[in-house]
């Protein structure tokens, strides 16, 4: 009876503690608001045209990473991604191209409820110029809802519609952009990124974008 | 009886927490690798760090394909990207290795170039990613048009760099492509982590090394940075 009580004991216990840190409260504490709606810009792009590590599970706990055929196999770029976008619109309603290139932020920490990347960005539009900045993505909660939902039988079903990515960084200032030419030079731009998890196709990203003057329009 | 099994009961479970979230913390995690940053620190004040862009190796190619009207574009294969329109307005995007002054790759750079209608000359920024040590954003007006050019051969739609378009190397084997008001120089305007709070300028020269019977070349890209701490 008793090793039974024992076991049955334990048992509870690591689902317990299981329980406790898929629901990390650390990770709700770096947590930004997304900016509202009326004063920022959304631009929307899929990350279609990359190279590097996918943000999953496995590839944060640095599992795989030389598995995957689109690795980047240089010792200084295993866990970077590097992306090329269009960006539909920007300041004055322009198509843009946009290049991202994300890392494994040093500072993961399971403990901590972050799984988390460096995000290094520029963003340029032909009529009003060109920004480039850093930002700190947190995949914690989007990571966990997928490992919870992959439990349940549930895989994409599990997830919810948006995932506020971007966060707070321990010792670092918040996202941000830095304008280099044209109407946005020496402008700081605010940053968030979304993502909108799509099981059919690559997921949707919104970045948004708070300029503090407002955009001309393109001549 | 009872109460001393359940007092076995929730020492175990209490166990079992402990080493649910001990067993939690065990993994190592990744960390960036790093090489040993090549700073030479100047007299007069300042850093000064060179680093490297060798083509074509360097070029990253990107998954997935873009679709112009009913063609397929290999630029993104090739990792460039072009937005030109009717105007003659030409905005293009190039994704690079990063080396050191000795080769490694230390990380990636990103070059976005602008090319106002009937300008003879483009400007660009680039974005230089260290993912060990953070980044650097620079601008510069550039000596000749440097934008990516979309051919359409009827069949596919291609990306041009301007290193290999015809005529491009006609007049020598090493450009300097800076032409900035500081004397030839662009600007650094920002940095991230350990590069917060530097300023200062650059140039860039290509090398042509190679150039085949078909004209595609190979060569390098040099970016000399001259870095110091900005005012607060």
């Amino acid at each position: 009876m008793r090793p039974r009580r024992l076991l049955a004991g334990f048992l509870a216990g690591l689902v317990a503690g299981l329980l406790l840190v898929l629901l990390n409260p650390l990770a709700y504490l770096a947590r930004l608001e997304p900016l509202p709606a009326g004063e920022a810009l959304a631009v929307t792009y899929r990350a279609e045209h990359s190279r590097g590590f996918e943000p999953a599970l496995g590839r944060f706990l640095g599992w795989g990473a030389d598995a995957d055929r689109r690795a980047l196999t240089d010792p200084a770029l295993r866990h970077v991604n590097a992306n090329l976008m269009v960006l539909p619109g920007g300041p004055g309603g322009e198509a843009g191209l946009g290049l991202r290139v994300s890392a494994l932020d040093p500072g993961n920490s399971i403990w901590h409820g972050r799984l988390a990347t460096r995000d290094w960005w520029l963003l340029a539009w032909p009529g009003q110029g060109s920004a480039a900045g850093a930002g700190y993505s947190n995949y914690w909660l989007m990571l966990r809802d997928k490992a919870w939902a992959g439990l349940r039988g549930k895989g994409q079903q599990g997830l919810a519609g948006a995932y506020l990515l971007s966060a707070r960084s321990p010792g670092r200032p918040a996202p941000e952009l830095n304008g280099l030419r044209g109407s946005l030079a020496g402008q700081e731009i605010e940053l968030r990124e979304v993502l909108e998890p799509d099981p059919r196709e690559v997921s949707r990203r919104v970045i948004q974008l708070r300029l503090p003057a407002p955009p001309q329009p393109a001549p | 009886m009872g109460r001393a099994l359940s007092r076995t009961f929730w020492f175990a479970f209490a166990g079992g927490v402990i080493v649910a979230v001990l067993a939690a913390g065990l993994p190592g995690l990744p960390e960036q690798y790093r090489f040993r940053s090549l700073i030479d620190v100047q007299t007069n004040g300042g850093r000064s760090e060179t680093f490297v862009i060798r083509w074509p190796q360097d070029r990253l190619d990107l998954s997935g394909e873009l679709v112009v009207g009913d063609r397929v574009t290999r630029a993104v294969a090739q990792g460039m990207m072009v937005l030109d329109d009717a105007a003659g307005r030409r905005l293009s995007a190039e994704l690079f290795r990063l080396r050191d002054r000795e080769g490694n790759v230390i990380g990636l750079a990103g070059r976005m170039s602008n090319a106002a209608p009937g300008a003879p000359a483009s400007s660009s920024d680039w974005l230089l990613v260290i993912p060990a040590r953070g980044s650097l954003a620079l601008t510069q007006a550039d000596a000749r048009d440097l934008t990516v050019r979309r051919i359409d051969d009827g069949q596919a739609v291609y990306a041009r760099a301007a290193v290999d378009a015809p005529g491009f190397w006609a007049a020598g084997r090493r450009y300097r492509i800076s032409a900035g008001p500081l004397t030839g120089a662009g600007r650094v305007v920002h940095g991230s982590d350990e590069f917060a709070g530097l300023e200062g300028r650059f140039t860039e020269s290509w090398e042509l090394e190679e150039m085949t019977a078909d004209g595609a070349t190979r060569g390098r890209i040099v970016l000399e940075t001259l870095l110091q701490r900005g005012s607060p």
